[in-house]
Formats: C-alpha cells, structure tokens, sequence
C-alpha cells in the first residue's frame, strides 16, 4: 500500500459519502463499484470496508437526528432484532460466495436502485394517523412548522421487510436504508422524516453485526478501511452543508445514469 | 436517554476519527510503513499491537495501531448506544423495552461468537 493509493481511497471516500449526503443514503453504493472498479480491490475488502464506513455516516447522522426526536429509538430497537439476525446470515452468505457472484448480486441491486431512485423522486408520502397504540411517535417538524403524532401500525410487515435489508447490508455491505425507508413509510405509516431517521439509527447496529463477520474472515485491511472512513466522513459533512442549496428531479436522474453504468461494469468483470 | 444517545453516538465518531487522523499524520510522516510486507488484515497482527509490553507506549505512534483504535472505537459505538437503552428503559421501568433491547445486544454478542469460535 503506497501513499497514493490511501490517498485515491480516501478522495473515492469524499465522493461516496457527498453523494450520499446528497442522496439521503450511504455512501456504500458508490463506494463498492469505485473500490473494486478503479482500484481493484478484491470485493470482499470493498464491501468489509463499506461496511464499518456506515457505521460512521449512520452514527453522524443518527446523533442529530435521535437528539430532534425525529428517529424513533423504540421502534428502532424492535426492527433492529430482525435486521441484525439478517445481517448475520448475510455476513456469512458472502463469504461463502466467490467474487463473481457477488460482483453480479452487486450489479443487479444497481439496476434496482437506480429504478428506485426514478420512482422516488415521484412519489407521494403515504398517509399517516395517530390512534395510540404500542409504539407511537412524536417530534417537531420544523419544515411545516407542526407537531407531528403518529403510530406504527402493521409491525410485522416492517419486521420482515428489516430483516430482508438486514440480509442485503451483511451481504452486499451496504445500509439497507434503500429498503427501510419506503417500508416503514408504505407499511407501517411512519411519516418520511421519522422513517428516514429511524432507519440511520439501525444502520450502525446492523452494520455491526456482519463488521465482526467480515474482521474474522481477514477482509478487514486497517489502512483501507481508515482512509475510507476519514473520506467519508468528510464527503458527508460537505454534502450536508451543500444538501440544503442542490436540489431537485434532475440529480436524482444523474445518478440514475452513474448507478446504470456501475451496474454494467459489474456485471461485465 | 435520547440525548445521552445522541451524545454518545457523537463521541463515538469523534473520539474514532481522532485516532484515525493521528494514524493518517503518522503515515504521512513515515510513508514506508503503510508498504511493510508485515501488513495485511489478520487478528495475528491486531493481537500483537496490543500486547501491553515495554513497548507498548513506543507502538502508539504505529499508524496501524491508531488505525485499528479508530475503527474500533467505530465498531463500539453503536453498541454502546444499544447498552444506553437497555439502562435507560430499566431505570424508565420499560421492561418490554427493556427485554427488546437485551435481545439485540445478545444478537451482537451472537454475531461476535459466531465469527470468532472456529479461531
């Protein structure tokens, strides 16, 4: 490992973590395809590295968003028993798997992400009521300038869609949020500000879970994984502070076409 | 317990790229250590970087060292956040809460059993 090369880690890092600053996810789906495309990285250190790089972002943003009560710790907390037994079995599902496998797993969740993104930025949010029940939630909203009550509803739906990210995040080394997110907003009617918080908040535990995983199998590399983060967190620092003047439907469309010709590549190695 | 968890989760990340900026300054000062034909991940290495010996103090300044703090430290706060709940939701007297929490932390310590039992 030269001084270049942990440097091009962590500007790849930088850029990861901007654009998913930007993007409201981790950074781990760009940084996947930079490390095993451009620096070729064995895929199975790229997703080890991506995966404690999460833990970073999802740590950042979960102790803002847990402090302006937007993440619901309790609802958190009972996804997070799925989500984490997903992970365990997905750490262990890649390791098990060769580098080509993986590589194309890989690039078929590209191709879903990228159609995602273009169905997201239509979307509506889905409806939401506060009737009382076993896990409500409560925070201010301070883009509407309104109290926001809301309770969870149809606690199993969640429960199982949590385990399934859990199962893509140990496997493929990324947040899962992609998942959450929509889930707990269609399924479980939690409104999308709470949603996308609550699923940051899991995102660090369930990255744990298949972190330990990974290090056993000596997928790990300090120096890789150590400019990684440093980039990332300086990537996603930048990108928050730029979030608020960029915006709108044409991002969402570059990205589509950067995640589109990731994809490609993917599967063609 | 939201700020204490808040708190902590900032701590984490601070305190983890603390030491991994303390790695990165030593590397830049000796960049012939990133290349020693020594490294490579294996818990062999990460094991005697952490004997306590006499030269303990002198292996601070080993960037793999502070790499490897850092990334710990990372690892750790997300834990810590979950042992913050179940203390809190005890002292709330939560007990659901409370058991849910226990329950993710004994997955954790499954995922760490599970890695670890074969070696």
């Amino acid at each position: 490992m030269s001084l270049t090369s942990f440097l091009l880690i962590l500007f790849g890092g930088s850029i990861a973590g901007l654009l998913g600053a930007l993007l409201g996810i981790g950074g781990g789906i760009f940084l996947i395809p930079y490390f095993v495309l451009f620096l070729k990285i064995p895929i199975h250190q790229a997703i080890a590295t991506s995966i404690v790089c999460v833990i970073a972002t999802s740590s950042t943003a979960a102790s803002v968003n847990v402090d302006r009560r937007f993440a619901n710790v309790r609802l958190g907390m009972v996804l997070e028993t799925t989500t984490t037994l997903g992970a365990i079995i997905g750490g262990f599902t890649a390791n098990a798997l060769s580098a080509t496998t993986l590589s194309r797993i890989f690039g078929a969740l590209l191709v879903f992400v990228s159609l995602l993104m273009v169905r997201k930025s239509r979307q509506k949010e889905a409806s939401t009521e506060f009737r009382g029940g076993w896990i409500n939630g409560q925070y201010f909203d301070p883009a509407t300038n309104q109290e926001v009550k809301y309770t969870v509803r149809r606690l199993p739906a969640g429960l199982s869609v949590s385990f399934i990210a859990g199962n893509l995040s140990g496997l493929l080394g990324i947040g899962g949020g992609i998942m959450k997110v929509p889930a707990m907003n269609l399924f479980c009617g939690v409104p999308m500000k709470a949603a996308t918080a609550t699923s940051n908040l899991m995102i660090g535990v369930t990255a744990v879970a298949s972190a330990f995983i990974y290090y056993a199998h000596d997928r790990i590399h300090p120096v890789i994984t150590s400019a990684a983060i440093l980039g990332v967190l300086l990537g996603s620092w930048a990108g928050t502070a730029l979030s608020a003047r960029l915006h709108g439907r044409t991002i969402a469309y570059i990205f589509t076409g950067v995640l589109l010709f990731l994809a490609i590549e993917m599967f063609l190695r | 317990m939201e700020r204490l968890i808040s708190r902590a989760l900032r701590l984490g990340v601070i305190v983890s790229s603390l030491f991994l900026i303390g790695g990165f300054i030593v590397a830049l000062l000796h960049p012939e250590v990133l290349s020693h034909p020594s490294v490579h991940p294996s818990a062999e290495h990460f094991l005697s970087l952490f004997r306590f010996d006499r030269a303990f103090f002198t292996r601070l300044l080993d960037p793999f060292l502070l790499f490897y703090l850092g990334i710990f430290t990372l690892l750790l706060t997300p834990i810590l956040r979950v042992v913050i709940a179940i203390v809190s939701f005890a002292l709330q007297r939560d007990a659901s809460f409370m058991f849910i929490s226990i329950a993710v932390f004994l997955i954790i310590l499954l995922s760490l059993f599970l890695s670890f039992w074969r070696s």
